[in-house]
């Protein structure tokens, strides 16, 4: 008999669930018939904490990056370099084969059409990954039942319909309900709520977050909607062309952004408070060709507080924060780096 | 949250299937060539095979002949509607049998390189080129000429030059689906290529896979009478289509409606399995969706 359930904690409340040390992903290009055309830098060298029991997001404009963060943790594409640590584990290592670390991490998709086999019944399809797993057909489907009960749809109505019978709302709780199926630890939501409209989005998030405390959970929530993340995360990471701009509290960051990207991203949302619209955007022009980014921060072609320090070296991550509530909280900026030599820095203390 | 729902009426997979009148005719042509050919031995008058050199070349009921034998007689005397009857046997087994070999060739080739691509692709892609090259005739009759023409070989052989089409449908169809989001969660999910394939891309490629097939069915019946008119067929005293126009060509010019029986009920057959597979591709095609 076999059980699929949700494995043994092993590393203890304070080990990170996943670490990812110097991830990058090249996507070659091909160029005429000889010698390669350089490479699309998605991922470039990121490094990233996911604790347990937290909800992480991700932000960033499109093409930045987290999409393909989210497949690169998801296993589907092999990194060009890096490392991914799950639960203390080296994944790929013996003790952690990648089929078993697949099995505890699970991703839901925002075109909630588009992942679901049309030609499988809902049942099916949400029993589709324990029988991958070797769960008998029974015990599968019976789990799948269990499941849309648990995300609020009755099986006795559901179980036999299809897809294109379903709503976006309908079919996105589908898709939670298989990405649960396997009893994972880790759950990645790219863009869950973007296709959905604001009424059903609202009653998704909030399944979500008691899912969440049901199975025990930890989520990499990706999105570009910062309304929506500063509703459901605890941390927030933001992404500027395949790096890591800045990376804190949810809080500490909508308070207070220490990187010039990220007060941009925050000024573009719109105010529910006609008078206080702006009228200049507060960024302008495109991210630079990810095939060839910029010398130094990679920021400085759009930034406002750009100077020569900018485009001669590119700054790390920092911390920034000085309050018990910005704990964590670090951002690369060279005028947030004491003695970088920009002009908005302290001067280093002597 | 609960909600009240009336409960679900049954799935329909096609709902406008039977409004289609193409499919009508289609799909009531084949069926009545198909009892014909199960149901041979009951309906017929005579026997195929019996001749009567009294009686040869009597003229079929519509010319002035006689209501014994409705459709006439052959040079040999032999019943012509009988004969044609059991010619359906020949031609419909030579369609499916050929056809369902071809399509195990063509899919599983078009899978391969719709799934893996790149140099898997390559290597199909030259084997259907290869294929293309090959003149389907000639290549028939020289393999027929050599190894024989019996119904088995002749299915193995129009197998091995009708599987292209298939080939290039279906690897066309996989590379669109492998890069919906639901191949990409299967595979987060675990499951193997091979589970993949059979079970989240074969489904979705299965529609587009009935079209071509009664296209191709069409077409394999069109070469075993062609086969059989150049005496490549199958072995007389057999009855088929082909044979029969064959074996007619002699008296064309004094009794030309031996020949017409035949080819009419040829095109009837070939032209009701290509309006089958036409509303077929109707019926899929106006979702949106690859079926």
């Amino acid at each position: 008999m076999l059980h699929i359930d949700q494995p043994e904690d092993r590393g203890g409340p304070a080990q990170p669930l996943v670490i990812a040390r110097g991830l990058a992903k090249y996507f070659p290009l091909k160029r005429g018939l000889f010698g390669s055309g350089g490479a699309v830098k998605a991922v470039d060298g990121l490094d990233l904490e996911i604790k347990k029991g937290e909800t992480l997001a991700i932000v960033g404009e499109s093409g930045c990056g987290k999409s393909t963060v989210s497949r690169l943790l998801m296993g589907l594409i092999p990194p060009t370099a890096g490392e991914v640590l799950f639960d203390g584990e080296l994944v790929g290592s013996a003790a952690l084969p990648a089929k078993e670390y697949l099995r505890q991490v699970q991703m839901v998709f925002q075109d909630s059409y588009a992942s679901l086999n049309p030609r499988l019944s809902i049942e099916e399809s949400i029993a589709f990954p324990p029988m991958v797993h070797g769960l008998g057909r029974t015990e599968a489907v019976e789990r799948a039942h269990d499941l849309l009960d648990a995300v609020g749809l009755a099986p006795g109505l559901f179980a036999g319909r299809y897809p294109h019978e379903l709503s976006g709302g309908q079919r996105q709780r589908i898709n939670i309900a298989r990405a649960l199926a396997l009893r994972p630890r880790l759950i990645i939501l790219d863009e869950p709520v973007s296709a959905l409209d604001k009424s059903v989005e609202a009653q998704v998030l909030n399944l979500l977050m008691d899912l969440k405390e049901q199975f025990g959970l930890t989520y990499l929530f990706i999105s570009h909607d910062l309304n929506v993340v500063h509703h459901v995360a605890d941390r927030v990471l933001v992404m500027y062309l395949g790096r890591a701009a800045e990376i804190g509290p949810v809080e500490s960051i909508f308070a207070a952004p220490g990187h010039p990207y990220t007060r941009g991203l925050l000024a573009s949302r719109l105010s529910m408070d006609p008078t206080k619209r702006r009228k200049t955007p507060p960024l302008t022009g495109d991210p630079p060709n990810p095939v060839n980014p910029p010398p130094g921060c990679r920021f400085n072609t759009r930034c406002p507080i750009a100077e020569p320090v900018c485009s001669n070296s590119q700054p790390n991550l920092a911390a920034i924060g000085h309050t018990i509530h910005a704990l964590g909280h670090e951002a690369a900026c060279w005028a947030l780096v004491p003695g970088s030599g920009h002009s908005l820095a302290t001067r280093k203390v002597a | 949250m609960t909600l009240v729902l009336p409960p679900t009426a049954p799935v329909r997979r096609w709902p406008r299937l039977p409004r289609q009148s193409g499919f009508i005719f289609g799909a009531g042509v084949l069926v009545f060539f198909v009892l014909c050919a199960l149901l041979a031995p009951v309906i017929s008058p005579y026997s195929p095979y019996d001749q009567s050199l009294d009686g040869r070349l009597m003229r079929p009921v519509f010319m002035g002949g006689e209501w014994s034998h409705i459709l006439g007689t052959d040079t040999l005397g032999r019943d012509y509607l009988s004969r044609l009857i059991y010619g359906t046997r020949v031609s419909l087994l030579i369609g499916f049998g050929t056809v369902a070999v071809s399509c195990l060739i063509g899919t599983t080739l078009g899978l391969l390189a719709g799934y893996y691509r790149g140099r898997v692709d390559l290597v199909v892609g030259f084997i259907i080129n290869v294929r293309l090259s090959l003149p389907i005739i000639l290549v028939a009759i020289s393999v027929v000429g050599i190894v024989g023409n019996t119904l088995p070989i002749i299915i193995l052989v129009l197998s091995g030059l009708l599987w292209d089409r298939f080939a290039v449908v279906i690897r066309a169809l996989t590379m669109q689906i492998r890069e919906r989001e639901f191949v990409l969660s299967a595979r987060a999910a675990g499951a193997g290529d091979l589970r993949i394939v059979v079970c989240e891309i074969l489904p979705n490629v299965a529609g587009g896979l009935v079209v071509v097939a009664t296209l191709e069915i069409a077409h394999a019946i069109l070469l075993e009478a062609a086969l059989s008119f150049l005496g490549l067929g199958v072995q007389p005293p057999t009855a088929s289509w082909g044979q029969m126009i064959a074996e007619a060509k002699d008296v064309v010019f004094f009794e030309s409606w031996l020949i017409n029986i035949p080819g009419l009920t040829l095109l009837v057959l070939v032209l009701g399995i290509n309006v089958l597979g036409d509303a077929l591709r109707n019926m899929v095609a106006p979702s949106g969706r690859p079926l």
